[in-house]
């Protein structure tokens, strides 16, 4: 395994040093290189409920620990102006991920042909417009928090996504619309203490509006994807209801095939704005994803948020929400007292993406010089009971719990 | 234009370097062969912001930057949409990292950019108002 993920290390770190050494021979207008970094500490103050970027991370900050791995990475990217028309751009981000391997590095290579002024098409893989953050989430330097808000963006496992888009812009009543259509595939992981799944989705078809008037910007998304592969988990659990007996639980198998979630849509919608005056910046965003599976409940998130710039200083908070149905099993005819496990069991699939917090997040962002940054940001978050997919639980503790957790990040571009 | 002539258009501009003026007008210039001969405040802001990179007749542009700090591009921004550099790389990072677009032509200094406006109708930069030559079209003026 570590040899796996070495070697691919190897080979990305050498693909990218080839191209830096390329462009610096060359100095070719054509070819740049460039990059992004940054340095993230996390300490927290649960001992139940352990801290992680997103739901793809199998690793957690508990109480006590202080964690560099959570949000400190490593991006580069090669960009080649092949023509007037054409570009092509690759780019690999270096972090710490529960299956590593080349392909996952990846998260941009892609043929860009710009077709004139107006439209442009990119083919192969692509960053997901899912949501407003999506794209560039692991940019820190790009936003002012220290971290996207986990409400909302905790939840999303896919960093690429492997198809086409065509992107449609036009100047209007003083500002920019812009129209993109995506459509392709993806894969990622979803972990939980024990396990890590891994999730495919396919047949991705998605639309993004935006209207940009340089001091305000609002966008709306909206994606449809259809799940390509039934996770471990499911499997194990179906198998073992419909090997229930009929006498403890009628109907069993009817309720089994309900769980599966191959072939299943899943849609994902968003809205949100910013607007800019004077030293102040304001912005907002309310998400929405529903599925047609039985597993994945309706899940509503949003934040909205606030900053000041003081000469290189910018102070800011952000509330943060996320809300979802919760299951509870209440199938009639069921033997209960003798099925009680399977009964945990079933309760603990159809929760699993059950996400119920909110966060109060003060922060600091210091611009060191013009592309160094360092970010500080308590978050207070309201944790509430079979709300904490967001979070790594290590053992069945999933009662509701008050979290502190301080951000240190070094965030830079080159 | 002969290559000679770029010789000594470069030689001149060379010798006018050293005594820039500080806090002189800022010019916004193009290939002289470029047909556009003005651009608003708000379509400069889309061009070097990335929002939409072509002129108003839709013909493609190439935005040539200075590379890193240096004083004029700081200055240049500060002027155009009342940021520090910093926040102008944090927002270019987002655009660029994202691959939703190309980024621009980087050169060393003024003087490397005015040659590759020269040799390049698309491209458009900026430069101190003392630089400009026959070459170059002014299409706006910023701080005067």
């Amino acid at each position: 395994m570590f040899l796996v993920q070495y070697k691919n290390l190897s080979c990305l770190l050498l693909l990218l040093f080839a191209s830096y050494v390329t462009a610096n021979e060359t100095e070719n207008d054509n070819f740049q290189f460039s990059g992004f970094a940054t340095l993230g500490a996390v300490y927290t103050d649960s001992d139940h409920h352990g801290y992680r970027k997103n739901v793809g991370s199998d690793g957690a900050v508990y109480s006590g620990e202080v964690d560099f791995k959570q949000h400190s990475l490593l991006g580069l990217q090669a960009d080649w102006s092949i023509s007037s028309g054409f570009d092509a751009v690759y780019q690999g981000v270096l972090r710490d991920l529960p299956e590593p391997s080349l392909d996952r590095y990846t998260t941009l290579a892609f043929l860009r042909y710009k077709v004139n002024a107006n439209w442009s098409m990119r083919f192969g893989r692509t960053a997901p417009d899912l949501f407003l953050l999506t794209e560039y989430r692991d940019v820190d330097f790009s936003y002012i928090w220290a971290t996207a808000p986990n409400e909302v963006y905790g939840i999303i496992p896919f960093r690429s996504i492997d198809g086409a888009d065509i992107t449609y812009s036009q100047r209007g009543y003083g500002g920019i619309f812009k129209t993109k259509l995506f459509a392709g595939s993806s894969e990622g992981e979803i972990t939980g203490s024990s396990f890590v799944e891994k999730v495919k989705i396919k047949d991705i078809i998605g639309v993004s509006f935006s209207y940009d008037h340089f001091n305000w910007i609002i966008h709306a998304k909206h994606t449809q994807v259809t799940i390509d592969n039934e996770p471990q988990a499911n499997t194990l659990l179906i198998e073992a209801i419909t090997q229930v007996p009929d006498f403890l639980w009628p109907n069993s198998k009817v309720f089994a095939e309900s769980l599966l979630m191959t072939g299943e849509e899943v849609n994902y919608s968003s809205l949100s704005g910013q607007y800019q005056w004077q030293n102040w910046l304001a912005s907002a965003e309310w998400s929405h994803i529903a599925s047609d599976s039985e597993v994945i409940p309706k899940i509503t998130s949003g934040y909205t948020a606030l900053s000041y710039q003081l000469n290189a200083h910018q102070f800011y908070g952000i509330y943060a929400f996320t809300e979802s149905d919760n299951y509870v099993f209440d199938e009639p005819g069921v033997n209960e007292e003798v099925l009680e496990e399977l009964i945990h069991g079933i309760n603990g699939v159809m929760n699993f993406y059950a996400a119920n917090q909110q966060t109060i997040s003060l922060g600091w962002r210091w611009d060191i010089t013009n592309s160094l940054a360092s970010s500080l940001q308590w978050n207070y978050t309201k944790l509430e009971e079979e709300g904490s997919t967001l979070w790594l639980n290590e053992s069945d503790h999933n009662e509701a719990e008050n979290i502190n957790t301080f951000f240190l990040t070094l965030s830079m571009i080159f | 234009m002969t290559k000679l002539t770029q010789a000594i258009t470069i030689l001149l501009l060379m010798h006018c370097i050293g005594s820039v003026q500080a806090n002189e007008p800022l010019v916004v210039v193009v290939n002289k062969a470029n047909p556009v001969a003005e651009l608003s405040r708000s379509e400069l802001i889309d061009l070097f912001m990335g929002k939409y990179v072509a002129f108003p007749n839709d013909d493609m542009a190439i935005p040539v930057e200075l590379n890193g700090n240096h004083k004029i591009k700081v200055e240049f921004y500060q002027e155009l949409v009342g940021m520090p550099l910093s926040r102008v790389n944090a927002y270019w990072s987002r655009l660029r990292f994202t691959g939703r677009k190309r980024a621009a032509v980087f050169k060393a200094n003024e003087i490397d950019l005015i040659a590759f406006i020269i040799a390049n109708k698309q491209a458009i930069g900026y430069v101190p108002q003392s630089l400009i030559t026959e070459d170059l079209k002014v299409v706006y003026i910023l701080n005067e």
